[in-house]
């Protein structure tokens, strides 16, 4: 009896954690989902209008975001285009409303809020760019534990960055959900996006994020 | 019993599906003559294109042996519709294009590949257009930092190399003037070795 008791209270038990939410946490096949979510601490950057953006302004929808500079001529703009891609994509099946596409400078000393600007417009005007002091953008970088290292100067004074090619999904509470690793493939992505957890539906249980 | 019994019978289905598949097959192959099954297999093997295969392909309706044989010829023959920029007894350079320079930046990538027969290196790249040209390679650490490495001088082996987004590619730095999408780039790169020299191509600007 104490047996069959023990063995029924261990499937509930596993039944319970199964159904956590109303959302269960998706087995993603474009990326790795952290679980638990990443609470992310406060910091101080500029979007591309130079405004202030802080924690609270990644807060209110899912955020895919994307670490690079304006003179890294593959990766980046790769990226970029592909997100932009996966954007029209989720738009046209109703699953954009609760997404966003923020883009992170690892260049901040050539990359200013006026380079900035036409740079991510030029793929949408919808997508945010972010750039500030070289420590803010350090501070933020290394709290999504994405390294990035400046390279010597060349001797004609240019350099290249060496960063992440990998694509963060940060939650609607403002915690780092997800990460997508390089090579990106735009239907995995999509497929991905698609699934209830990231739809904005209510959860029934806080504990799911 | 019953389970063993619709097992047998799954099994035995799967089977002559497959014989009726591998029949249909040697149907199709007894389509083409001896002289083009010959000709497509020698296309096969050297890796060029050649327009009997296009021919096959449309007077025998034939894919499904050639596609079964190898996916590349029939993708060569495709970018035999892309023009040549460049080519001569020993090389060709095909498939080529800049990407567009995004505002703010002014630096970009150029692809192409480039097919042929004989071992060479390739260095020494210049454009009117940029203040340098440089070709580089992705490589990822094992932390997950991509970077870019400068090769001075790329190998380029038989059947030859492929420049492409994410790969090797050619890095225009510094442009001095405008490029809109249409616009060429002129590149001139040198050969090294005994049948050397300097070669020059344009490239049309593509709006990423």
């Amino acid at each position: 009896m104490a047996i069959l008791a023990l063995i029924a209270g261990l499937l509930v038990g596993l039944g319970e954690m199964n159904n956590e939410g109303a959302n269960r946490s998706p087995n993603l096949v474009s990326g790795t989902l952290l679980q638990p979510a990443k609470t992310l601490t406060e910091f101080e950057l500029i979007n591309q209008n130079g405004e202030p953006f802080s924690l609270n302004n990644l807060q209110g929808a899912w955020t895919l975001m994307f670490f690079g500079f304006i003179n890294c001529p593959d990766i980046c703009p790769t990226t970029l285009r592909l997100l932009k891609n996966v954007k029209s994509d989720l738009q046209g099946k109703g699953a954009w409303l609760n997404k966003r596409v923020v883009f992170v400078t690892v260049d901040p000393a050539r990359d200013t809020v006026e380079k900035i600007k036409p740079y991510v417009d030029y793929f949408d005007k919808d997508f945010i760019a972010l750039t500030g002091t070289t420590q803010q953008v350090q501070a933020f970088a290394k709290q999504l534990s994405l390294p990035f290292v400046l390279e010597p100067k060349d001797e004609f004074g240019g350099y290249n960055v060496a960063h992440s090619a990998s694509i963060l999904l940060v939650n609607p509470e403002a915690k780092l959900a997800a990460i997508l690793s390089a090579p990106h493939e735009h239907s995995k992505i999509v497929y991905d996006l698609l699934s209830d957890y990231f739809s904005g539906k209510v959860q029934k249980s806080s504990s799911a994020l | 019993m019953k389970k063993a019994l619709l097992l047998i019978l799954l099994v035995l289905l799967i089977v002559i599906v497959f014989w009726w598949l591998k029949g249909a097959n040697n149907r199709t192959s007894s389509q083409l003559s001896s002289e083009q099954q010959s000709i497509a297999k020698q296309s096969i093997s050297n890796n060029t294109t050649d327009p009997t295969l296009e021919m096959i392909e449309q007077e025998s309706g034939a894919i499904d042996q050639v596609r079964e044989s190898a996916a590349v010829p029939i993708k060569m023959a495709a970018n035999a519709m892309i023009p040549t920029v460049f080519t001569n007894e020993n090389l060709a350079i095909k498939s080529a294009w800049v990407k567009g320079i995004i505002p703010g930046a002014n630096t970009t990538a150029a692809y192409f590949d480039v097919s042929t027969k004989r071992f060479f290196e390739v260095g020494g790249l210049s454009s009117p257009q940029f203040e340098r040209v440089e070709i580089h390679e992705m490589s990822e650490d094992s932390n997950g930092l991509m970077s870019m490495k400068k090769i001075d001088w790329l190998n380029v082996e038989p059947p030859g190399i492929s420049l492409k987004p994410g790969g090797k590619h050619v890095m225009l730095i510094g442009s001095k003037q405008k490029l809109n999408a249409g616009d060429n780039v002129t590149i001139n790169l040198e050969i090294a070795g005994r049948q050397g020299g300097t070669i020059t191509f344009d490239l049309p600007v593509v709006d990423q």
